[in-house]
């Protein structure tokens, strides 16, 4: 029963808050989460008895823990303001999405479709903030791009099923290329993320949902595809081009980051850099760098959701939506200044953090295949320090302003840098759950 | 039968090309279902033909039952349809032209699933492609709505739809995006410059 379980209970929780408006949405939340965390937890790993092609391995409940612990800080962020408290179903919906891709991974167009109904379900919320955040033509560019994703991973699938009725020639490369493609438009990788930077600015805690629920299904994807696939694991020079190219690509990322005078599109620019490293990382050596490659999305999926509620919150204390007060943050609100520190620090792949784990295990893995690669990571990750010193430096500065109250969105915050810093400095067991 | 059906999807696809305004998206869209539906039942048979024409009819419900008008109502005369729904722009028709000869070139000289579907899989996906980089609001919807048709056409050409939840999933995105799109042209609609008398009465207006 757990593969159904994981699914409907997220659906059910959205079902209780749109019948129950008087129920507080933060308790559907926090009940919601716990129960599907519990379920990772202790539920069997048996195939679906009653629903066809539903299963939940060791590695798919390490990713629907990562999805469910990002969906709780932004959705407890949401919870705390009446006004916003309306997206609450439409993240639950999505987490339920997110839970059906893990549960249907094996196969490519189950997943890849699931996907793309995950990706346009949390549309749905980016549309009832047009006009008061995310702009129509930001949401428009966003629902573009993810149609192309999905459509990309749907014809890798077919030219993959194709090829494996009847060994067509000339399809393989095709459905690589397109898989490649609908990945990184999922993950926000460069130069494929050019949906992210004006929705991180106009609509943080859509963004952040977004990147972590879809991050979250592409580690699904990843995770059940890539050992099976007849297309991702020839052709050694054509590893290597993608693995440079990925490298490249994310020191381009961290160099726009650092350059940005918006917090939320460098927190864009971040993301997409962290996520071109691990696809880099696959790419150039695709049977050992997976667990790397899952780590490393997985890390950024909660440092990233961790950062951009930080900066919704902060930006809705500000006299404007989309006026960030960053300043003295750790002295008004120290769980939540120190979270976004910790965050910020992960997506820029800095020691003691989870991020750092995935970059060096990547390294491990690929660089020897992939020239570069390593310096690659470096030079990026002291660019994206730079940039967020920059940018997010003020967080220390010296406040007048009293210290606020206590909201639960510093402490849900609060365990994410928990789980971020306990990631970079214990990381084993998880990671031989992915193995 | 084939030629038929593939012309009612050039018909669809040439028509999403020349949309000006939303009005005209059902009869465009509606156009190329039915192309695709009767493209379906020869080589696969009458459930993925079946199958098409349930999502036809939600995708073409979503948009026809939608309106940017204060009172909304299902609008079912042809002439509101037809009248100003479309607007002749040459170099929209020749680009339109382009990718679809194009697109019949590629699927002539690398078949890939190797049934009659080759053709319009190539159609829908070019010209898909086309309408949602250079195309206004209801080009980009009708666009995508093309790109979502061709992936599924694709993969039950291919027989990669093995299980009811793949059915299920496919029918769902294709149902979801039409409805996104729609809930996107509502708050489109009241901040967009309208173009003529007839478009600003229906709501419609080009961004």
């Amino acid at each position: 029963m757990t593969p159904e379980l994981v699914i409907f209970l997220p659906l059910f929780g959205a079902v209780l808050r749109w019948t129950v408006p008087r129920l507080h949405p933060l308790r559907i939340v926090l009940a919601v989460v716990l129960a599907e965390e519990a379920l990772v937890a202790f539920g069997d790993t048996a195939r679906s008895p009653a629903i066809e092609g539903l299963a939940l391995d060791p590695a798919g409940r390490v990713v629907l823990a990562v999805a469910a612990l990002a969906a709780l800080v932004v959705l407890s962020a949401l919870a705390d303001d009446a006004t916003t408290a309306d997206g609450i179903a439409t993240g639950l919906v999505g987490l339920a999405g997110v839970a059906l891709v893990v549960t249907t991974d094996a196969s490519l167009v189950t997943a890849a479709t699931a996907s793309t109904v995950t990706a346009l379900v949390l549309s749905w919320g980016l549309i009832r903030i047009v006009g008061s955040g995310a702009s129509h033509r930001s949401v428009q560019r966003y629902l573009v791009w993810v149609l192309l994703a999905g459509s990309g991973l749907l014809f890798s699938g077919a030219f993959a099923g194709l090829y494996q009725q009847q060994a067509v020639p000339g399809v393989l490369a095709p459905a690589a290329a397109l898989f490649v493609v609908g990945a990184g438009i999922f993950v926000a990788a460069l130069p494929f993320s050019l949906w992210l930077p004006s929705l991180c600015d106009e609509a943080p805690e859509g963004a952040g949902l977004i990147v972590a629920l879809l991050g979250c299904a592409v580690m699904a994807i990843l995770e059940g595809t890539v050992a099976d696939s007849p297309f991702l694991a020839s052709d050694a020079a054509l590893r290597g081009a993608l693995g440079t190219g990925g490298g490249i690509a994310a020191i381009v990322g961290s160099f726009l980051a650092l350059g940005e005078k918006r917090p939320g599109r460098a927190v864009a620019y971040l993301v997409g850099a962290g996520a071109d490293f691990s696809l880099a990382g696959l790419a150039s050596n695709s049977t050992d760098a997976l667990v790397p490659a899952l780590w490393l999305l997985g890390a950024q999926a909660l440092a990233a959701s961790l950062t951009l509620t930080v900066l919704f919150r902060v930006g809705r204390a500000g006299s404007a939506r989309g006026a960030v007060s960053l300043s003295g943050l750790v002295w008004r609100r120290p769980l939540l200044g120190w979270s976004i520190v910790v965050g910020l620090l992960s997506l820029v792949g800095m020691p003691l953090t989870a991020g750092f784990v995935g970059r060096w295990e990547t390294i491990e893995a690929a660089g020897w295949h992939v020239g570069g690669l390593a310096i690659g990571m470096l030079i990026a990750s002291v660019l994206g320090g730079l940039a967020i010193l920059r940018l997010f430096g003020s967080v220390f500065d010296a406040s007048d302003q009293p210290a606020e109250p206590f909201r639960v969105v510093d402490l849900t915050a609060a365990l994410i840098a928990v789980v971020l810093i306990v990631g970079g400095i214990y990381p084993w067991p998880i990671i031989a759950l992915l193995r | 039968m084939i030629l038929v059906a593939d012309a009612l999807v050039v018909t669809g696809v040439v028509l999403v090309g020349l949309l000006d305004g939303w009005k005209g998206a059902p009869v465009a869209l509606g156009s190329q279902y039915l192309g695709l539906a009767l493209v379906l039942l020869t080589p696969l048979g009458i459930i993925p033909s079946l199958v098409e024409i349930v999502i036809a009819a939600g995708v073409i419900g979503v948009l026809v039952t939608s309106s940017t008008a204060p009172s909304p109502s299902i609008a079912l005369s042809p002439r509101i349809w037809l009248s100003g729904a479309f607007r002749a722009r040459w170099f929209d028709l020749s680009v339109t032209a382009v990718a679809i000869v194009g697109a019949l070139a590629v699927a002539n000289e690398r078949p890939v699933f190797g049934s009659d579907v080759d053709p319009i899989v190539d159609v829908l996906l070019f010209t898909g492609l086309l309408n949602c980089l250079v195309g206004r609001s209801p080009r980009i919807a009708g666009g995508l709505l093309l790109l979502a048709s061709a992936g599924a056409v694709a993969l039950q050409a291919v027989d990669q739809l093995s299980t009811r939840t793949d059915w299920f999933l496919l029918a769902v995105l294709q149902i979801l995006l039409a409805l996104a799109l729609v809930r996107l042209r509502s708050i489109e609609g009241p901040r967009a410059p309208d173009r003529s008398g007839s478009a600003a009465v229906e709501g419609d207006g080009a961004t």
